[in-house]
């Protein structure tokens, strides 16, 4: 008996306890990640007269899909969901049409000024965003392009065409020249070298540039809220701090917004975790 | 014809002709109107929205403006709170996920929800959840019996602020745990069993060989994520609005009110141009503190 005991003792000395303490953080972190969500999703299936009883309800008496109905439908959320894919699509179509040639020329190609055109083009993240919205939303008014989708699309992209270009430039800059002097060695035109052979072997990188544009586009709120009047061109963003303002509009409907605004980031995140990962920490490991 | 115009030229004109379009873009319609924004730092706008060239007045005018001090003072509480926070808690949740070895995937991608979904739906999320009455927090602390009294987390100064900084730090941990999680799985795992047998401790191994090779990605979470919490704007539009009083007005407020609650783009534009250079001051300050080389 003694002798198990100590056995016992032995292991529980031996082992790394900082595991421990790592579940245990890692519990407490998921706990405060995953608490806002979980609320907010009970919230949402609640109805007007469950929101305000007290104590909170958890288990839902009557759960009811009502919220959401009356913010897809009775409010234009609907709209404003589709307008914010419209403007993210875009975007990522835009920043790859200009990005991914210009990430493969400083990549591959001698230029001339070729660390000042990349640190110049990293440096516009350094101009926070809203010292460009005067300036921005007097070119917009010049063009009569207030309340449009263009509008979006115009500062989005040009916002992460910096971004895009420097998570493709890290990629590319990876690959082996040999595989498109193969291919121009083959008779394949510079174009269809890139086209076909260096673009296909970098998508997963290309991906990554794309997803984090997708991103930075969907979540963005400060743009979409000073170029943005009606439903023509508001975006999720905008819609649901709209709802704050509006007194017909109680938190299950808010909650209800809220959960369909992070469905597409979830199954996002799962679907591409992998880019993601990648294309965050491109070139952030090592210098 | 285009793709043999395109190979007849010279290595250097063919990769001009693609990175061109690119910086011609963002010089022209940022670089433009970011020379704009100097100008108008610097002018006074009439009712038409015409410039009219003004000289320093307008910084003039924001320096002698006690409500400049104190929003800068807030921002300056909010992003030093805000960091301190998202870094001591994105490296405990680094270094979590790197010592244990099963679900790390769903784990990572599980924490990283919260950089994912729209910052507006976040503060959203956190003020129901904070809502004195109705709220699941106040809701728990009660029934766990940590306080007797709901707590009124946004009808305070000094608590709001609080909030605004705890959301702003949830908000932006996961991008700073994943960035450092990449980091230390790339340092090997030779040098700290070769300072073990030289009889390093868990804190020598820490000071000695973690810190130092996670430089570069600590100078990037840095920088970047100081700047970002500095100029954000949503999570303090949701969650307090500048309130209760001005108490948690941020300097991107003064900028957005100056611009479109007064017209007074110069003002705005001044404000602005300040706050571009506590950017660049920041950026730098990492950068010679870490000792990254450009």
């Amino acid at each position: 008996m003694a002798e198990k005991r100590s056995g016992l003792l032995s292991w529980w000395r031996n082992r790394d306890k900082s595991v421990y303490l790592a579940y245990f953080v890692i519990a407490v972190y998921l706990f405060f990640v995953l608490l806002p969500f979980f609320f907010t999703f009970i919230t949402s299936i609640k109805t007007s007269k469950e929101l305000t009883t007290t104590p909170v309800t958890y288990i839902v008496k009557t759960p009811t899909w009502q919220p959401y109905y009356s913010v897809l439908f009775e409010r234009a959320y609907g709209k404003y969901l589709l307008n914010t894919l419209v403007v993210s699509l875009s975007v990522v179509a835009l920043c790859a049409l200009f990005g991914v040639p210009a990430a493969y020329a400083l990549a591959k190609y001698r230029l001339p000024f070729k660390t000042g055109m990349l640190i110049s083009t990293i440096s516009v993240r350094l101009i926070p965003p809203i010292s460009l919205i005067v300036p921005f939303f007097l070119l917009i008014r010049a063009i009569n392009a207030l309340d449009s989708l263009q509008s979006l699309i115009i500062v989005n992209f040009l916002m992460n065409l910096p971004f895009f270009i420097w998570i493709a430039w890290g990629f590319l800059k990876e690959l082996p020249a040999e595989l498109e002097e193969a291919a121009l060695i083959d008779g394949c035109t510079r174009i269809e070298a890139l086209w076909k052979v260096v673009i296909p072997i970098a998508s997963p990188g290309l991906g990554a540039a794309a997803i984090v544009s997708f991103l930075f586009t969907w979540n963005e709120y400060l743009f979409a809220l000073t170029f943005t009047q009606t439903a023509a061109s508001k975006t999720i963003s905008v819609g649901i701090s709209d709802f704050v303002g509006d007194v017909f509009v109680r938190w299950n409907m808010i909650s209800a917004a809220g959960i369909l605004t992070t469905i597409p980031a979830l199954i996002f995140v799962f679907a591409f975790q992998k880019y993601i990962v990648e294309g965050l920490t491109a070139g952030s490991v090592k210098g | 014809m285009l793709l043999d115009w395109l190979n007849r030229l010279s290595p250097v004109q063919f990769a001009l002709i693609l990175v061109m379009p690119s910086i011609i873009l963002l010089f022209a319609i940022i670089g433009y109107p970011f020379v704009n924004l100097i100008y108008s730092s610097l002018s006074a706008y009439d009712m038409q929205l015409t410039p009219h060239f003004t000289g320093v007045s307008n910084y003039v005018t924001v320096f002698s403006d006690p409500a400049f001090w104190g929003d800068l003072a807030n921002s300056f509480i909010y992003t030093i709170g805000s960091v301190i926070t998202f870094f001591l808690v994105g490296f405990a949740v680094a270094l979590s996920l790197n010592k244990i070895n099963i679900f790390q995937t769903p784990l990572r991608g599980i924490s990283l929800i919260p950089w994912a979904i729209p910052p507006v739906t976040a503060a959203m999320m956190w003020r129901w959840a904070l809502n004195t009455q109705y709220g699941v927090v106040n809701d728990l602390l009660m029934r766990v019996g940590l306080v007797s009294q709901p707590i009124q987390w946004l009808s305070s100064g000094k608590l709001a602020m609080g909030v605004l900084i705890f959301v702003d730090a949830w908000i932006r941990i996961p991008f700073v745990a994943l960035l450092l999680l990449a980091g230390l799985k790339a340092i090997p795992g030779e040098l700290y069993e070769s300072a073990s047998i030289d009889g390093a401790g868990v804190y020598q191994r820490f000071r000695y060989i973690t810190l130092p090779n996670l430089r570069y990605p600590i100078s990037i979470v840095l920088s970047l994520q100081t700047m970002f919490a500095f100029r954000t704007y949503a999570i303090m539009s949701v969650l307090t609005g500048g309130g209760p009083g001005t108490s948690t007005e941020l300097l991107v407020k003064y900028i957005y009110d100056s611009a479109f609650q007064a017209y007074n783009f110069g003002i705005a534009a001044a404000v602005s141009v300040i706050m571009f250079i506590f950017c660049l001051i920041f950026v730098a300050f990492y950068w010679n503190a870490l000792r990254i080389e450009v």
